[in-house]
This record gives C-alpha cells, structure tokens and sequence, in this order.
C-alpha cells in the first residue's frame, strides 16, 4: 500500500470570470522513502495539489469537488476537521516558498518550532528547549542557543527556509511536501538548502513531495517525477527515464527549452506560445495548441493516463517513441 | 577590438553616508565593444542592480566614470542626458511591473518618440508600433490592448519592443527572463538573441541564472559585494573558472542531468553574504572562502591575468593554486 | 512565433467606441444605473430652475405647512409646503442649483489644489515637500467646523467665501492622499522606465503620477461632495452660509427643524435630497474608479453573466 495515494482529484475555483478547473483529475502515489517531484510551469496546478493535501484550499472561493486522498490507508477528504489538522504538521507537514511569509515576525523562531510540539501535545525527550536546540543544530545553524531567541528578519533567506524544513520535520512526520523551497533562493544557498533536504530525506523513511519548476533542482533531488500541465499530469517517469527518455511532447519541450551551465547549445529550442488560458482550456488536450506533435484527435478527446513502461505513465495519443 | 562602445571605469556607487556607507557598487571598470553581449552575473545583494541604475542614470554615481559612445553618463544632464536615453535602453525584469497598466500598447510604445521629438514624425507612429510587434513576434491588433490581457511572456516582448523604439547601440537587460516560465523564458532568449544580430546591439546583460548567461553572453563578470572578482570571455570564465566565488557558483547550479548526481564535485559555500555596509577587510570573499589565508585579510586582491584561460582576469591571491576542497 | 491562448477578453474598441463601451460598463453595475438616474433628475431640476420655468413660488397663507401627498393639489404642491406656504419641490429644486453648485466648486478647487500639491509633495520631497505637509498639519490641526466658522466670521458669509473656507479647510486631505499615492507610484518600475526613456519630471507627474493618482482623488472627492454639503447646511444653520432668501438643501433642514414634531416633511424632503445625492455620488465614483483601472475590468464584464 502507497504511504500516500492521491485518485481523480479534482479542484476547482469560483472567479468573477467564471470556473476556474486548477486540478483536473489529478492521481499519483508516494512511498516510504521516496522523493516524488511534481514539475510544472506557474498556473500547473503543483501548488493547489499541495494545498488540497493539507487542506488549504480556500473554500469559498475553491473547492474540492471529487477525487480521494488516502494517507497511510485512511481517507483524508472525509476525516472531520479536528482529526485532519491534528495530522497536517505531526504526519503530513509542508514547507513553504517564502518563509519570511509563512514565520510569524512578531515570535522568536524557538518559539515557532516548539509551538510545533505544543500545538501536537507532544514532550519530546529532555524537553521542548532542548529539542528545538538539537534541531536547530541538525539543520545547521551556527549557534542555536543564541539564534532560537531571535527573530525572522534577522536570519538571511536561506536560514529562513531552513528554519521552515526544521518546524516541518520537527516532528518526525510521514510525508513532507516541499513547495517550491528553492525558488526564492541564489544558487549557492539554493544548493545549502538542497543538500540539506537531501540529508533529511536519508534520515528516516518519510516520503517526500517536491514541488518545483526547476529542472535542475529535480535531477539533484528526485526519485520519481511527475509532469503537470493545465491541472492534469501528463507524464511520470523515474528520474533517468524522464531526462533521457521523456514520452510525452510537453516534457521534452521543458528539456529542450532549457539552457545548460555545462555545455554550449545553438539554441533552444521553446515550446510555442504560452500556458493557456485557465478559463478557456482548449478542447481535448489542453497542451495541443503549442505541440508539434498534434493532429485531429487531439482536439476531441482529452488523452488518458496511461502505462507507457514499467512503472511510467503519460498522457498523450501521440507519445514519442522510445529512444 | 577597436574602440569601445561603452567604458566603465572605477565606477562607485555609495549609499547613505559618513563612517560606512553602503558600497553597493565598488570600483567598478569594463568595458562592452559594439555587438557585443556581456553577462554579468552575481547573487541578491551583490550589487548588480545598482550598477544598471548607476549606468542608467536613474541614480547618481559616487565617483567614476562611464563614457558610451564618447559622452559621459555620470556628468550629462540636460540636452546632452536626453540624447543619451536614445542610445541606452533597458529591458526590466519585472513585465508586470514595467508596463503602466494604465496605458494602452499603442501608447506605451509611442511614449519614447513622444519624448524625442523627431525620432518618429507622429503620423508614423502607428505604422512604426505594427512594425515594432511584429519584430518582436506580436501582431498589429495588439497595439489596441492594455497590459493586463497579455501573458508574462507577451509582456516581456512589449517591454523589449518599448526599449527599441529608439534604435539604441546598447541595450541594458536587467533579469530579463528571470519571472518567466522555463519554456516561455527559451522563446524570449531566442528573441534578444535574433534582435542583438539583427540590430547589432551591444548588450549588457544582468542575470542570476548562469545557464541563461551562458547561452547569451560572449564575456562574463562575476560580481561579489560590489566588486567585480572575475571576468573574462565565456569559454574561460564558464570551463576554467580560476576565483574559487565562481566555481563555486557553477558548481552550485543544478544540472538538468540525474547521471551527474553524487559524480559532480560541488563546492558548497558556508554561511551567507557578509553586509555590504561592513564588507570583511582586504578580499570580500575570504569570510566564505575554503583558500583564505593571512594575506587575504590584509591586502585586497587585484584583477589580474590567469596565464591558464585567455583573457580571464581573476582577484584573488590564490586563484593559481590548486583548487583544493 | 504567435501567442494565440492569452487573449483572455475580447480587443478593446478604438476611441471613436469609447462611450458606447462606456455605457455597457455601466449596465453592468446596477447601482451605478441608480445613482445616474437620481443625478439626471437633479441636474434636470437645475436646468428647469435656471431656465425659470418654474411657476407658483408665491407665498401663500392658505397653504401653510400644507402636508404632502394631497394629489388633489396643484402638483408643485405634492411635497406640501413650508411654513410661509412656499410649494416644498419648487424650494427643493430651487436649493438644487445652490446645494449642488457650492458642493461642487468647493470640491472641485480643493480636490485640483490638493491633488497638485500632494503630487509635488510627494514627487518631489525635499523643502517643498516639507513647507506643503506642514502646513497640512496645522491646519488639521484645527477642527474644520471651527477654522470655517472663524474664516466666515473674519471674511463675512457670502457664497464665494464659503467656497474658499471649504476648500482650504477639506484642501489636507486631498494633499495627504495625494502624496501617499504618489510616494507609492514613483517606485513602481513603468516610472523608472518613462526616466530611461528620457521623461523629465513634467512628463512622468502628466503622464504616469496623476492617472494612477487620480481614480483614487476622485473617489475622495466623491466622498468629500456629501461631506461638503453637510458642512454647507451646518453653516447655513449657524447663519454663516447661504443666507435668506437664497436658499440650500442644508438651510432648508435647519429651517425645518423647529417644525419636526408639525410638519416633518419641511426637513425631512430636503435630507432625503442630500442624501440620495450623496450616496449617488460614493456608488458612481466607485464604478468610474473600476472603469478607470483596465484590470479591473471584468468586474464589470462579468456582472453581466
């Protein structure tokens, strides 16, 4: 049985302009152990999927309209508020893009990370304080005893965002859901904070999700990859598979459409036009109208999920054929 | 190369006053012949936006000089300032924040000729706009919309038709692509790219992200705390980096391949940026650098030449000892 | 290379279209069609005023304090009459022209004025800066009702004093608001661009500052019109605004008062004015505060649907 199995999901937002369908049909699983990255460009729905996992659609406007999210084989969409919450942050936690957001300023962060165990009803062993001390410790932080008493703006952003990993996996959680931890970050702290992931996922047995439009970050980090776009994943794949062997038009678009450090290219090669409309999806495949690769069909019928290997997926009538 | 187009010299940009300014831009000296794309590079705070604001003449300059073209920035006011605008262009990063959203494209593109009288007679105006969209891969009807109704992507291709308008020598591009979408980023590249050989623009191109900087650059400057510490043509700069901040910038980039995971020696740095009010004495870097020794706390290091890569200038004390970590 | 997917909303339509698009958008606000409808009516009664096309204004003993809704009356007499036996609605259209003239003048000027001043202000900072908030200061320091009372008394009531106190006593407002925005505006990055592009400091107050800056005045000034009118009838009151014969909404409810408990109307008709006049005004500056922002747009769009 998956650690986590997320079926059919389907999300929706009420605008002025109209339905908004941010998730259409979302399914994929996580396992003990396993880095699952959701890539996708803005508007993919890769943060929306991490909100209805811990329950932070906003309703109204949003909604969660169908679709089932087992966590360690219980049901989360029809768990009472009371028991969910008791879960997101003790066995499902979330990291969040922007720390200096997500930490309140007017709290030292000591305090943020032991409301952690407060908040749970935890005692961890030798008490909060020191607890809070040896996680400051793990997640690298130069003098903690000092630091803990300290407030948000007085850390850098990287030293935020590890202070947002440490309230995440402070208490030993199940799965961990990465939203975009790197984004805001420069490449040097970006790989501190990427390494520093790294070690947490060899730690204990959690599964994680990461959430990210880098490419690069993905290569460094994930086990398994699933590709968003306009609300559907249209491709997973293993890591190796996806970069060298990708099926589905959209993934080797992102591919090509990104320069490299390492070697000189002529150029790149984009993918046409821009991500659609949300309110005007266009029929069928959402992503044919900037594929190279669409025919007659592609309008009519939305392409399914379907087994193009073992152990991967994609979403197109069309797929590429194997290397 | 003969004569340059643009040539910064020992150029400083301070705030604040008294005992220690903020040195945001620390002797600073280049130069960018006609055509020619340089890259610079360098993280949050290192002082890059300032730099372009300084050559933009959207602020002051401490002391230095940058001449384009044989006037100098840093002391045109005036008539002299208002013909330097045609020449000097800039692409924002922001497309959403670039673009007034209270006007409409036909205006937004018309507004430089509206400043320079007599770059475009008023009854060209709209015919110069289509022809304008239309380079930069929009179509005419555009001309008629607001802001709001484009894409980050189309916005990006407003703001870059709005800095032509001018037909300027040196285009500025401050993070052009950083805001954008991985595949939309690709397509506005391959548009400053197409429009730089067309036009023969040179380009001073501001990024954080070095795999774009490669793509477009001929030469490249690392910026750290206000100091340029090396530069040099792309090949060398990118294959044999020789100051350690940038190999360990390049190794620090993820590379969209999961075979180099774990192959690949990454240096990670320590610690964060030091402040740019109190930078550490002699090298800025030495407070994160793995070769640091004595000499780097005393005497701050020069650019000088790397025998190893042609044309590479490098400050540091070490830079030819071996990369040891 | 085309971008086809992001034509979210249909081509804006070229000038010549502009009123037609005008009115769409105001089909789509309802309450907007409310408050336009009770302004024409107000701006007919002042049309019919100053072309005197009015008839019966006589006084008249046998209609004293003539209660309202007697249809079998004349018609100028279906809103009842005043103590003198003056018809009610003709008085009211009559107030129309004075209430809503002094309303807005007084605006007007103040909200030119201080809009000017609080751009330079916060354009330009520095001494000038500094004199103009200021003096803001002091005068807010004062309570307005009291620096209008002391200006009328100083300067004697008369309609163009009353304007001038007005307007210099609401005037900090307008600079304050003014100057905040525009503090807020010379960030954004279309500024610095008009700069790149050579725009002096004329250019980008014109062409940037005071679009952005003035939906936000206007709607201030809207708000400011109702609070006009209810300082205008306060003085009134007090003897230091409009004096008889001539006659305002705001003396009309101060020579009502004393008759609340016998003829109501004589102070209720003339409030109901203000305030249905007030509130058109709030409801139609918030519609032409979204009309004036294209971001907004669909709000008005959607409604629709």
């Amino acid at each position: 049985m998956a650690l986590l199995e997320v079926k059919d999901l389907q999300v929706s937002f009420d605008t002025a302009s109209g339905r908004i369908f941010a998730l259409n049909g979302v399914s994929f699983s996580l396992e003990r152990g396993e880095v699952l990255a959701l890539l996708g460009e803005s508007g993919s729905g890769k943060s929306v999927t991490a909100s209805a996992i811990m329950d932070l659609v906003p309703n109204p406007p949003g909604a969660i309209d169908r679709g089932s999210i087992r966590f360690d084989g219980a049901e989360l969409l029809t768990l009472s508020g009371n028991e969910r919450r008791d879960l997101c942050g003790s066995r499902i936690a979330l990291i969040f893009q922007d720390a200096l957001a997500a930490l309140n300023p007017v709290y030292p962060v000591g305090w943020q990370i032991a409301e952690m165990y407060r908040i749970h009803g935890r005692k961890p062993k030798g008490g909060v304080k020191k607890a809070v001390i040896d996680l400051l410790t793990a997640i690298g932080i130069p003098d903690p005893e000092r630091r803990a008493r300290q407030y948000p703006h007085e850390f850098s952003g990287g030293m935020r965002q590890r202070i947002m990993i440490a309230m995440a996996v402070a208490l030993e959680p199940d799965v961990i859901i990465a939203d975009e931890p790197t984004t805001a970050l420069d490449v040097t702290i970006q790989a501190q904070v990427v390494d520093l992931l790294a070690t947490i996922r060899k730690r204990g047995d959690a599964g994680m999700i990461f959430i990210t439009h880098d490419l690069g970050v993905v290569a460094e980090l994930a086990d398994r990859v699933a590709v968003m776009y306009a609300g559907r994943i249209v491709e997973t794949a293993n890591v190796f598979e996806l970069f060298e062997d990708a099926r589905h038009p959209y993934s080797l678009g992102l591919l090509a459409s990104q320069p490299r450090v390492d070697t000189d290219e002529d150029e790149l090669v984009p993918i046409p036009g821009s991500a659609p409309n949300p309110l005007a999806l266009p029929s069928g495949c959402a992503f044919r109208t900037r594929c190279p690769r669409a025919e007659g069909l592609c309008a009519e019928v939305v392409p399914p999920l379907e087994t193009v290997g073992p152990g991967r997926q994609a979403a197109c009538h069309f797929p590429v054929s194997p290397a | 190369m003969n004569q340059p187009l643009l040539k910064v010299q020992n150029l400083s940009r301070h705030f604040g006053s008294g005992a220690t300014p903020v040195r945001a831009v620390d002797d600073v000296s280049f130069e960018i012949a006609q055509g020619e794309t340089l890259g610079l590079v360098g993280e949050s705070g290192c002082g890059k936006t300032s730099l372009v604001r300084t050559l933009l003449k959207l602020g002051p300059a401490t002391s230095g000089s940058a001449v384009l073209d044989g006037v100098e920035i840093t002391k045109a006011s005036g008539r002299e300032l208002h013909e330097l605008r045609r020449k000097m262009q800039v692409v924002f990063q922001d497309p959403y924040q670039s673009l007034n959203p209270r006007m409409r494209v036909d205006r937004l593109i018309s507004e430089p000729w509206a400043l320079h009288p007599g770059a475009v007679p008023k009854a060209r105006w709209r015919e110069e706009t289509v022809k304008l969209l239309e380079s930069v891969g929009l179509r005419a009807e555009h001309a008629d919309r607001y802001p709001s109704e484009f894409s980050g992507g189309q916005r990006q291709r407003l703001g870059i038709a709005r800095a032509l308008t001018l037909d300027p020598t040196l285009l500025v591009c401050d993070e052009p692509v950083s805001a954008l979408d991985v595949s939309v980023q690709a397509q506005v590249v391959n548009l400053l790219a197409r429009l730089r050989r067309e036009r023969n623009l040179a380009m001073l191109f501001v990024a954080h992200d070095l795999a774009v900087v490669r793509h477009v650059s001929d030469r490249v400057m690392v910026m750290y705390l206000g100091k340029i510490i090396e530069t040099g043509p792309k090949q060398s700069i990118f294959s044999a980096p020789a100051h350690p901040y940038t190999q360990a910038l390049m190794s620090a980039v993820p590379t969209p391949d999961p075979r180099l995971r774990g192959h690949r020696k990454r240096i990670v740095l320590e610690g964060d940026l030091p402040s740019p009010a109190n930078p550490p004495s002699g090298c800025r870097f030495r407070t994160r650098c793995w070769k640091a020794t004595s000499i780097c706390a005393e005497q701050e290091p020069g650019l000088t030449a790397r025998t190893a890569a042609p044309g590479l200038l490098t400050a540091c004390h070490h830079a030819d000892a071996e990369t040891g970590h | 290379m085309t971008d086809t997917s992001a034509e979210f909303l249909p081509a804006r339509e070229r000038r010549s279209r502009r009123i037609l698009w005008l009115l769409r958008a105001l089909a789509g606000d309802p309450m907007a069609v409310a408050a336009t409808i009770w302004l024409l009516i107000v701006v007919l009664a002042i049309f019919t005023d100053s072309l005197s096309l009015l008839g019966d204004n006589r006084i008249s003993l046998k209609a004293r304090n003539l209660p309202p809704f007697d249809f079998g009356q004349s018609w100028t007499l279906w809103l009842g009459a005043d103590a003198l036996g003056r018809p009610l609605l003709v008085r009211l259209i009559q107030a129309a022209s004075t209430t809503i003239g002094i309303a807005v003048v007084t605006v007007l000027t103040s909200l030119i004025g201080g809009t000017l001043l609080g751009v330079i202000a916060g354009y330009f900072g520095g001494v000038v800066g500094n004199v103009i908030m200021r003096i803001c200061d002091i005068i807010l320091g004062f309570p307005t009702l009291l620096v209008a009372l002391f200006g009328l008394y100083l300067f004697g009531p008369s309609v163009g004093n009353l304007v001038i106190v007005l307007a210099v006593t609401r005037m900090p407002a307008y600079i304050r608001v003014a100057r905040a925005e525009t503090l807020e505006v010379r960030e954004r990055l279309f500024v610095d661009a008009a700069r790149a592009f050579g725009g002096g400091p004329t250019w980008i107050l014109r062409t940037h500052i005071l679009p952005s800056v003035a939906p936000t005045m206007l709607t201030l000034a809207s708000v400011n019109l109702a609070m006009v009118m209810l300082f205008e009838s306060g003085l009134s009151y007090l003897g230091l605004g409009i004096q008889p014969p001539s006659v305002s909404w705001g003396l009309m409810v101060a020579q009502g008062q004393g008759y609340l408990s016998s003829a109501w109307w004589l102070g209720f008709f003339p409030g109901l004015a203000v305030m249905l006049t007030t509130m058109s005004f709030n409801l139609l500056a918030n519609w032409f505060r979204i009309v004036n922002d294209p971001s907004q747009h669909w709000r008005l769009v959607s409604r629709r649907r």
